[in-house]
């Protein structure tokens, strides 16, 4: 069967272990960040990983980006699988998988000129000459809306969003098949947050670039994926096209991402889901559902059995027994 | 509402004094903040919001800025003046804030129970059982059920929600009249963020306290503020009724602001953006700081600074072609 | 914002200059013996002559060329051992913060060790097994400070290698080596010059007291440790002899101490937002 799939994730988790006592350490429960999570991407196109902090987007992110190992599951990028990769195939797999992160202050190494960290790629695996790679970052410069000749600039002397540029300048050098963005707009200003957007799409319309988008923000998900899965104590527990989700989301914790959405306009206040209590911690999730702990429509079965990922609409999945029921 | 004015704060102006030059980082603030009201103060980074909110408390960080003219008027008079200790009297019971980031603003060596019965006693002037009834009574008050565990516990021990919550309860103990909160829902997560907004109207509306109001998110705002002041490079540029500022945005940084932030409906497209960047401040220019980017400016707007215009009851802008479509 | 501390700077460089232009600067040879003139006293003094300056020692060698000479070995011998302790401490900083599980470990214990190590004692046997002379004298000084470096190091990698940066670098398909070259090293750079500049002294007084116990460089190659240590039976009648080389330390420690720290307050970023 010819996986068609840029990338797929099978029943992937990440559990680890938490040891008490320094000198004998002894194992004493497991944090199982990511547990049990399976989606796939499509060439050029934009999953967005949506979820609040424990949701586990972020350590989905770095197995995807062989950053950890994953404690079980498989990752397939183009068919192969990504993890236990050793000499030329673990550099292709560098070459056609690349990041950009949140913080643009600790996004690039201050003590290097902005041109030497975007060549970094090209630099790694003797890409070509050195003329040549200057040239290339000449251009990955100018693609990203900045000067060619601030490559031997150093990080301080740019703004924020410029930074931000720069470090998609560096995941584009070696003409990535997949970008995992995580956050990559949440620490920059309103103003500039739009311009960082826009670029991202340009850019994917004409790398043709696929997009792993982890974000909090469910209005930059709606304008930049194409699908979107809902994360919560590590596992999805909504899977959608995005715009079958925004036009009918069916998971109640999906509903309560919603309702805590604050749209710039006064009157506009749509039923306000307040979750009640904390999150649970991942060392202790609740039996059955995850979250029904904090349901507004919990029932007794919740508590009991953990509900599967099931078709609610074509191509939509939610893991509730609400739908279930039906 | 009364209209009452509780907190007026007129010409402020707050420099950074450093080697390479002088950063006007406040230039020139005026505002009224009246009881009961929440006043949203909205800007993006460096525009002065939190450096506003600083000097009104007298909390500047040492060595490089000062407050170098204005006036902060609490209930009619102004505290600028006033000497540390007289400051200390005030802040407290009169004036408190809460910041962003609940990390750094509890003590990680001491219980949370132990930090709010310092902030207690102070009120109170007592110390031993009554304190721990109030502490206990004072967390509950912001919904952190089983107090009693919560009150012995270390602020590691809990979620960045429920830090910030001990935060408020720590703001509030000496029943001010005045709290400033500087971005406090920014590092929160989404749904925690509801929860936090809700809490802080509800004590508003118990304590009828004035809440002035710090963030860059313009539906927190939306939410949360009656009335809005929007920021931009040391100054306010636009302010009014949250009802008006939305409807009929009138300053174009306000407009352009409104129309960049991705919408959950409607079309999607490109977003709109400002091009460019905010002046720099230790040389600002002469006329209106936003004409390097606004596409309505002409040579007027970038000659003299515009001079502050009524476009409703209520509403203000700095803009010569406020009112123009 | 601390003006830079110019007199300190200028002791360090008249020190400097007076090791590179020895033999221009230096009035008289340092190991000539003129024992007619033995034990003169400063000019200033009575008896004392404009020819020797400082006055000679016990075997009429004049002070004031032994201490320039003196100064010779004292920098060259910092410098080496800085350069030798410092580096190895650098490295294995790095290596140990970077490398993490057990390289770490092990390598921590090792310099754990150095800690508990009687660093003089063990100079001095080295001197005896393997000779007194120049390379003795650094081995034994770079060991003393390896440990100090290694451990300061260590916990700056451990914060860096955390840094988004450090992680983008695998991605874009680093190895552990070029990681640690390229991007680790050169951010603890600004930490590695002012712990050389803080141990200058320590490296100075390291050298004295191993040549003032006769393990440093033989005689009759003056080093200041030295000077001071054959002047040690006069102090009551002729002091000059010890007392003038322990000025002389005195100031360069002192001097490159209150370097070291304006360096460091100019060199941490925290200050430098203002």
């Amino acid at each position: 069967m010819i996986d068609d799939a840029l990338l797929r994730v099978s029943g992937v988790r990440k559990h680890y272990p938490v040891t008490k006592g320094v000198l004998f350490a002894k194992p004493v429960g497991t944090v199982k960040a990511v547990d049990g999570v399976s989606f796939t991407i499509t060439a050029g196109r934009t999953l967005g990983l949506v979820g609040e902090s424990g949701s586990g987007k972020t350590t989905t992110a770095r197995l995807v980006l062989n950053l950890a190992e994953p404690t079980d599951g498989e990752i397939l990028l183009q068919g192969q699988p990504i993890h236990g990769l050793t000499g030329q195939a673990r550099r292709q797999y560098r070459a056609l998988v690349q990041a950009v992160f949140q913080d643009p202050w600790a996004s690039l190494n201050p003590r290097m000129t902005v041109g030497r960290t975007i060549a970094e790629a090209l630099i790694v695996t003797a890409w070509g000459s050195r003329t040549a790679i200057a040239g290339r970052v000449q251009e990955l410069l100018e693609q990203v809306g900045l000067r060619g000749e601030q490559a031997g600039q150093y990080p301080h002397e740019f703004s924020g969003g410029q930074r931000q540029r720069i470090a998609l300048a560096g995941a584009l050098a070696s003409r990535p098949k997949l970008i995992v963005l995580d956050e990559p707009v949440s620490a920059l200003d309103v103003s500039i947050r739009a311009q960082m957007m826009n670029l991202l799409k340009d850019i994917q319309a004409r790398e043709d670039v696929a997009y792993l988008l982890v974000a909090h923000d469910l209005a930059t998900v709606r304008h930049m994926t194409d699908q979107t899965a809902v994360m919560y104590l590590g596992k999805i527990v909504e899977y959608a096209p995005t715009a079958s989700l925004f036009r009918s989301f069916h998971h109640p914790y999906t509903k309560a991402l919603f309702s805590a959405v604050l749209p710039p306009q006064p009157d506009r206040r749509g039923e306000e889901i307040v979750l009640t209590g904390e999150v649970p911690s991942p060392l202790n999730p609740p039996p059955g559902c995850a979250f029904h702990t904090r349901c507004p429509f919990v029932m007794p079965v919740c508590a009991r059995r953990e509900p599967e990922l099931r078709q609610v609409a074509p191509g939509h999945l939610s893991a509730c027994h609400l739908d279930h029921a039906a | 509402m009364s209209g009452e004015t509780i907190l007026e704060v007129d010409d402020l102006h707050t420099h950074f004094f450093l080697r390479r030059g002088v950063v006007k980082a406040v230039d020139g603030v005026s505002f009224a903040l009246r009881r009961g009201e929440v006043l949203g103060l909205v800007g993006e980074s460096g525009c002065g919001k939190s450096l506003t909110a600083l000097s009104i408390m007298r909390l500047l960080p040492r060595g490089g800025a000062r407050t170098i003219r204005g006036q902060v008027r609490l209930n009619g008079r102004d505290i600028l003046p006033l000497s540390p200790r007289e400051m200390r009297h005030i802040r407290g019971p009169m004036i408190s804030m809460i910041l962003q980031d609940p990390q750094t603003s509890l003590n990680p060596v001491f219980t949370v129970g132990n930090q709010l019965r310092e902030a207690i006693s102070r009120r109170i002037g007592m110390r031993g059982s009554g304190v721990i009834r109030e502490a206990m009574e004072a967390l509950r008050h912001v919904d952190i059920a089983a107090p009693e565990q919560r009150i012995s516990q270390y602020p590691h021990q809990m979620s960045g929600g429920m830090k910030q919550r001990v935060v408020g309860a720590i703001a509030i103990s000496g029943h001010p009249q005045v709290l400033i909160a500087d971005e406090p829902t920014t590092a929160l997560d989404v749904t925690v963020q509801l929860q936090y907004l809700k809490l802080l109207k509800r004590l508003q509306r118990e304590t009828g306290m004035a809440i002035l109001f710090i963030t860059h998110d313009f539906g927190v705002v939306a939410r949360m503020c009656d009335r809005v002041a929007v920021m931009y490079a040391g100054r306010i540029v636009e302010c009014g009724p949250v009802q008006d500022v939305f409807t009929k945005p009138s300053h174009p940084y306000t407009r352009a602001l409104i129309a960049s932030v991705p919408t959950m409906t409607g079309p999607i497209g490109r977003l709109r953006t400002i091009e460019g960047q905010p002046p720099s401040l230790m040389d600002p220019p002469l006329g209106c700081r936003f004409a390097a980017r606004c596409p309505q400016a002409d040579q007027d707007c970038r000659d003299a600074y515009p001079a502050t215009t009524h476009v409703g009851a209520e509403h203000t802008v700095a803009c010569r072609k406020a009112g123009q479509p | 914002m601390r003006r830079a501390p110019w007199l300190p700077i200028c002791i360090i460089l008249v020190m400097v200059i007076m090791a590179v232009f020895a033999p221009v600067l230096a009035p008289w040879s340092p190991i000539d013996q003129t024992l007619r003139d033995k034990l003169l006293p400063p000019f200033w003094m009575e008896d004392g002559s404009w020819a020797h300056i400082l006055g000679t020692d016990a075997f009429g060698r004049d002070i004031l060329s032994r201490l320039i000479y003196g100064a010779r070995v004292s920098l060259i011998v910092a410098a080496l051992a800085l350069t030798v302790g410092g580096g190895v401490g650098l490295t294995v900083g790095i290596v140990a913060g970077y490398a993490g599980g057990l390289v770490d470990t092990l390598l921590m214990r090792l310099v754990d060790a150095a800690f508990t190590f009687p660093a003089i004692l063990f100079a001095l046997l080295l001197a005896v097994t393997m000779g007194q002379g120049l390379a003795t004298l650094i081995i034994a000084i770079s060991l003393l400070l390896w440990a100090s470096f290694a451990r300061v190091i260590r916990g700056e990698v451990l914060a860096l290698k955390h840094r988004d940066f450090v992680d983008l670098a695998k991605v874009r398909g680093c190895s552990s080596l070029r990681i640690m070259a390229t991007h680790i090293l050169p951010n603890v750079l600004n930490t590695f010059m002012v712990l050389v500049t803080l141990n200058i002294g320590v490296v100075i007084i390291a050298e004295a007291s191993l040549s003032f116990l006769g393990a440093g460089v033989p005689p009759p190659t003056p080093t200041w440790g030295l000077m001071i240590s054959e002047g040690r039976g006069r102090i009551a009648d002729a002091w000059w002899v010890s007392v003038i080389p322990g000025i002389a330390i005195t100031l360069l420690v002192l001097s490159v101490n209150l370097f070291g720290d304006w360096l460091r307050d100019r060199l941490d970023p925290r200050l430098r937002q203002l």
